[in-house]
Protein backbone atom coordinates (compact mmCIF):
# COMPACT_ATOMS: atom_id res chain seq x y z
CA UNK A 1 0.00 0.00 0.00
CA UNK A 2 1.45 3.38 -0.96
CA UNK A 3 1.82 6.06 1.69
CA UNK A 4 -0.80 8.27 0.06
CA UNK A 5 -3.32 5.44 0.23
CA UNK A 6 -2.31 4.68 3.81
CA UNK A 7 -2.86 8.31 4.78
CA UNK A 8 -6.45 8.28 3.62
CA UNK A 9 -7.15 4.81 4.95
CA UNK A 10 -8.48 3.82 8.37
CA UNK A 11 -5.00 3.61 9.96
CA UNK A 12 -4.15 7.06 11.32
CA UNK A 13 -0.40 6.42 11.56
CA UNK A 14 0.70 7.88 8.21
CA UNK A 15 -1.57 10.93 8.52
CA UNK A 16 -0.44 11.63 12.08
CA UNK A 17 3.20 11.30 11.15
CA UNK A 18 2.62 13.67 8.21
CA UNK A 19 0.95 16.19 10.52
CA UNK A 20 3.81 16.00 12.96
CA UNK A 21 6.43 16.46 10.26
CA UNK A 22 4.51 19.38 8.82
CA UNK A 23 4.39 21.00 12.22
CA UNK A 24 8.16 20.57 12.61
CA UNK A 25 8.75 21.98 9.12
CA UNK A 26 6.60 24.99 9.99
CA UNK A 27 8.59 25.54 13.21
CA UNK A 28 11.92 25.44 11.40
CA UNK A 29 10.76 27.78 8.64
CA UNK A 30 9.32 30.16 11.19
CA UNK A 31 12.58 30.21 13.14
CA UNK A 32 14.62 30.83 9.99
CA UNK A 33 12.41 33.73 8.90
CA UNK A 34 12.17 35.29 12.36
CA UNK A 35 15.98 35.35 12.48
CA UNK A 36 16.01 36.71 8.93
CA UNK A 37 13.54 39.47 9.85
CA UNK A 38 15.54 40.44 12.94
CA UNK A 39 18.74 40.60 10.85
CA UNK A 40 16.93 43.05 8.59
CA UNK A 41 15.96 45.19 11.58
CA UNK A 42 12.29 44.19 11.87
CA UNK A 43 10.70 44.82 15.25
CA UNK A 44 9.02 42.06 17.26
CA UNK A 45 5.75 43.87 16.60
CA UNK A 46 6.20 43.63 12.84
CA UNK A 47 7.17 39.98 13.03
CA UNK A 48 4.15 39.25 15.26
CA UNK A 49 1.88 40.93 12.72
CA UNK A 50 2.91 38.53 9.98
CA UNK A 51 2.78 35.51 12.26
CA UNK A 52 -0.66 36.46 13.45
CA UNK A 53 0.23 36.33 17.14
CA UNK A 54 0.89 38.85 19.89
CA UNK A 55 4.19 40.65 20.23
CA UNK A 56 4.54 39.05 23.67
CA UNK A 57 4.17 35.54 22.22
CA UNK A 58 6.90 36.06 19.61
CA UNK A 59 9.19 37.72 22.10
CA UNK A 60 8.76 34.91 24.61
CA UNK A 61 9.33 32.22 22.01
CA UNK A 62 12.40 33.71 20.39
CA UNK A 63 13.91 36.10 22.91
CA UNK A 64 13.00 34.05 25.99
CA UNK A 65 11.52 37.04 27.76
CA UNK A 66 7.87 37.93 28.44
CA UNK B 1 4.40 0.96 32.63
CA UNK B 2 5.61 3.65 35.01
CA UNK B 3 3.69 2.15 37.96
CA UNK B 4 6.50 -0.35 38.40
CA UNK B 5 9.21 2.32 38.31
CA UNK B 6 10.86 3.47 41.51
CA UNK B 7 10.68 7.21 42.27
CA UNK B 8 14.31 7.56 41.20
CA UNK B 9 13.66 5.79 37.91
CA UNK B 10 10.63 7.97 37.20
CA UNK B 11 12.71 11.03 38.02
CA UNK B 12 15.41 9.83 35.61
CA UNK B 13 12.90 9.60 32.76
CA UNK B 14 11.68 13.14 33.52
CA UNK B 15 15.23 14.49 33.61
CA UNK B 16 16.01 12.63 30.37
CA UNK B 17 13.14 14.50 28.74
CA UNK B 18 14.48 17.89 29.98
CA UNK B 19 17.94 16.98 28.81
CA UNK B 20 16.63 16.11 25.34
CA UNK B 21 14.71 19.39 25.22
CA UNK B 22 17.71 21.45 26.30
CA UNK B 23 19.88 19.69 23.72
CA UNK B 24 17.33 20.76 21.13
CA UNK B 25 16.66 17.25 19.82
CA UNK B 26 13.27 15.86 18.87
CA UNK B 27 13.74 12.53 20.53
CA UNK B 28 14.67 11.30 23.97
CA UNK B 29 17.49 8.86 23.37
CA UNK B 30 19.47 6.51 25.59
CA UNK B 31 22.19 9.13 25.89
CA UNK B 32 19.71 11.49 27.59
CA UNK B 33 18.66 8.72 29.96
CA UNK B 34 22.31 8.07 30.79
CA UNK B 35 22.92 11.74 31.54
CA UNK B 36 19.77 11.77 33.68
CA UNK B 37 21.02 8.76 35.67
CA UNK B 38 24.34 10.56 36.20
CA UNK B 39 22.40 13.49 37.70
CA UNK B 40 20.97 11.27 40.44
CA UNK B 41 22.01 12.16 43.96
CA UNK B 42 22.03 8.55 45.11
CA UNK B 43 21.06 5.05 44.06
CA UNK B 44 22.90 2.22 42.31
CA UNK B 45 23.15 3.90 38.88
CA UNK B 46 24.24 7.34 40.13
CA UNK B 47 26.76 5.80 42.52
CA UNK B 48 28.21 3.47 39.88
CA UNK B 49 28.53 6.31 37.36
CA UNK B 50 30.17 8.56 39.94
CA UNK B 51 32.58 5.76 40.91
CA UNK B 52 33.53 5.49 37.23
CA UNK B 53 34.23 9.24 37.10
CA UNK B 54 31.31 9.98 34.77
CA UNK B 55 29.76 13.30 35.77
CA UNK B 56 26.62 14.68 34.10
CA UNK B 57 28.20 17.91 32.90
CA UNK B 58 30.93 16.12 30.94
CA UNK B 59 28.48 13.60 29.51
CA UNK B 60 26.12 16.39 28.51
CA UNK B 61 28.89 18.28 26.75
CA UNK B 62 30.04 15.17 24.92
CA UNK B 63 26.48 14.44 23.82
CA UNK B 64 25.97 18.00 22.57
CA UNK B 65 29.19 17.80 20.59
CA UNK B 66 28.09 14.75 18.67
CA UNK B 67 24.54 15.87 17.92
CA UNK B 68 23.65 14.61 14.45
CA UNK B 69 21.52 16.49 11.95
CA UNK B 70 17.82 15.65 12.18
CA UNK B 71 16.49 16.03 8.69
CA UNK B 72 12.75 16.10 8.14
CA UNK B 73 10.94 13.06 6.82
CA UNK B 74 10.43 13.71 3.10
CA UNK B 75 8.21 10.66 2.70
CA UNK B 76 5.83 11.74 5.45
CA UNK B 77 5.54 15.21 3.95
CA UNK B 78 5.03 13.83 0.44
CA UNK B 79 1.91 12.14 1.79
CA UNK B 80 0.34 15.59 2.04
CA UNK B 81 1.81 16.91 -1.18
CA UNK B 82 4.86 18.76 0.11
CA UNK B 83 8.00 18.49 -1.96
CA UNK B 84 10.59 18.76 0.80
CA UNK B 85 13.50 18.84 -1.65
CA UNK B 86 12.13 21.98 -3.21
CA UNK B 87 11.53 23.64 0.17
CA UNK B 88 14.98 22.63 1.35
CA UNK B 89 16.72 23.92 -1.76
CA UNK B 90 15.05 27.31 -1.35
CA UNK B 91 15.91 27.46 2.35
CA UNK B 92 19.53 26.49 1.76
CA UNK B 93 19.88 28.99 -1.09
CA UNK B 94 18.77 31.74 1.28
CA UNK B 95 20.25 30.59 4.57
CA UNK B 96 23.09 28.21 3.79
CA UNK B 97 23.60 24.45 3.83
CA UNK B 98 21.75 22.48 6.49
CA UNK B 99 19.35 25.37 7.16
CA UNK B 100 16.43 23.00 7.64
CA UNK B 101 18.33 20.14 9.23
CA UNK B 102 18.15 21.08 12.88
CA UNK B 103 15.24 21.76 15.18
CA UNK B 104 15.28 25.35 16.31
CA UNK B 105 16.49 25.80 19.85
CA UNK B 106 14.65 28.75 21.25
CA UNK B 107 14.69 29.77 24.91
CA UNK B 108 10.91 29.90 25.20
CA UNK B 109 10.03 26.98 22.97
CA UNK B 110 7.80 24.09 23.86
CA UNK B 111 9.19 20.98 22.25
CA UNK B 112 7.29 17.87 21.34
CA UNK B 113 9.61 15.01 22.15
CA UNK B 114 9.10 11.31 21.67
CA UNK B 115 11.32 8.46 22.75
CA UNK B 116 13.61 6.59 20.38
CA UNK B 117 12.93 2.90 19.76
CA UNK B 118 16.25 2.11 21.48
CA UNK B 119 15.21 4.00 24.58
CA UNK B 120 11.85 2.23 24.70
CA UNK B 121 13.70 -1.07 24.37
CA UNK B 122 15.90 -0.11 27.31
CA UNK B 123 12.83 0.50 29.48
CA UNK B 124 11.44 -2.90 28.45
CA UNK B 125 14.74 -4.61 29.26
CA UNK B 126 14.85 -2.78 32.56
CA UNK B 127 11.36 -3.99 33.44
CA UNK B 128 12.31 -7.55 32.63
CA UNK B 129 15.35 -7.26 34.91
CA UNK B 130 13.15 -5.75 37.62
CA UNK B 131 10.77 -8.73 37.47
CA UNK B 132 13.60 -10.85 38.84
CA UNK B 133 14.31 -8.52 41.76
CA UNK B 134 12.65 -9.08 45.11
CA UNK B 135 10.26 -6.15 45.02
CA UNK B 136 9.73 -6.24 41.25
CA UNK B 137 10.30 -2.48 41.08
CA UNK B 138 12.36 -0.99 38.30
CA UNK B 139 15.13 1.08 39.85
CA UNK B 140 17.68 3.43 38.32
CA UNK B 141 20.16 0.53 38.43
CA UNK B 142 17.91 -1.56 36.17
CA UNK B 143 17.78 1.32 33.70
CA UNK B 144 21.56 1.55 33.52
CA UNK B 145 21.85 -2.21 33.08
CA UNK B 146 19.15 -2.05 30.41
CA UNK B 147 21.13 0.61 28.53
CA UNK B 148 24.23 -1.56 28.54
CA UNK B 149 22.39 -4.79 27.70
CA UNK B 150 20.55 -3.22 24.74
CA UNK B 151 23.98 -3.23 23.11
CA UNK B 152 23.81 -0.52 20.46
CA UNK B 153 22.63 2.96 21.34
CA UNK B 154 23.61 6.59 21.84
CA UNK B 155 24.41 6.06 25.51
CA UNK B 156 26.93 3.32 24.75
CA UNK B 157 28.57 5.55 22.15
CA UNK B 158 28.64 8.33 24.73
CA UNK B 159 30.28 5.99 27.26
CA UNK B 160 32.84 5.09 24.62
CA UNK B 161 33.66 8.78 23.98
CA UNK B 162 34.04 9.23 27.72
CA UNK B 163 36.50 6.32 27.86
CA UNK B 164 34.29 4.21 30.14
CA UNK B 165 34.10 0.41 30.32
CA UNK B 166 30.44 -0.67 29.98
CA UNK B 167 31.06 -4.21 31.23
CA UNK B 168 32.76 -2.98 34.39
CA UNK B 169 30.04 -0.38 34.89
CA UNK B 170 27.38 -3.06 34.53
CA UNK B 171 29.08 -5.33 37.04
CA UNK B 172 29.42 -2.49 39.56
CA UNK B 173 25.78 -1.48 39.12
CA UNK B 174 24.59 -5.04 39.63
CA UNK B 175 26.73 -5.32 42.77
CA UNK B 176 25.20 -2.14 44.17
CA UNK B 177 21.67 -3.27 43.24
CA UNK B 178 22.12 -6.55 45.07
CA UNK B 179 23.64 -4.80 48.08
CA UNK B 180 20.70 -2.42 48.27
CA UNK B 181 18.08 -5.17 48.11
Amino acid sequence: MGLAEAASGPDPAAGLQAARELRELAERLEALQVANARTRGWSWQEIAFFLGVSKQAVHKKYAGRT
Amino acid sequence: MFERFSTQARQAVAVARSEAVSQGTRQIGCEHLLIALAHGRSGPAADALRAAGLDPATLSELAAGRRPAEPLDAEALAVIGIDLDRVRRAAEAAFGPGALDHPHQGPGMRRRVTMTADCKKVLELGLRQAQRSHDRTLSSGHLLIGIIDQGDNGALRLLESAGADPAALRADTERRLTAAA
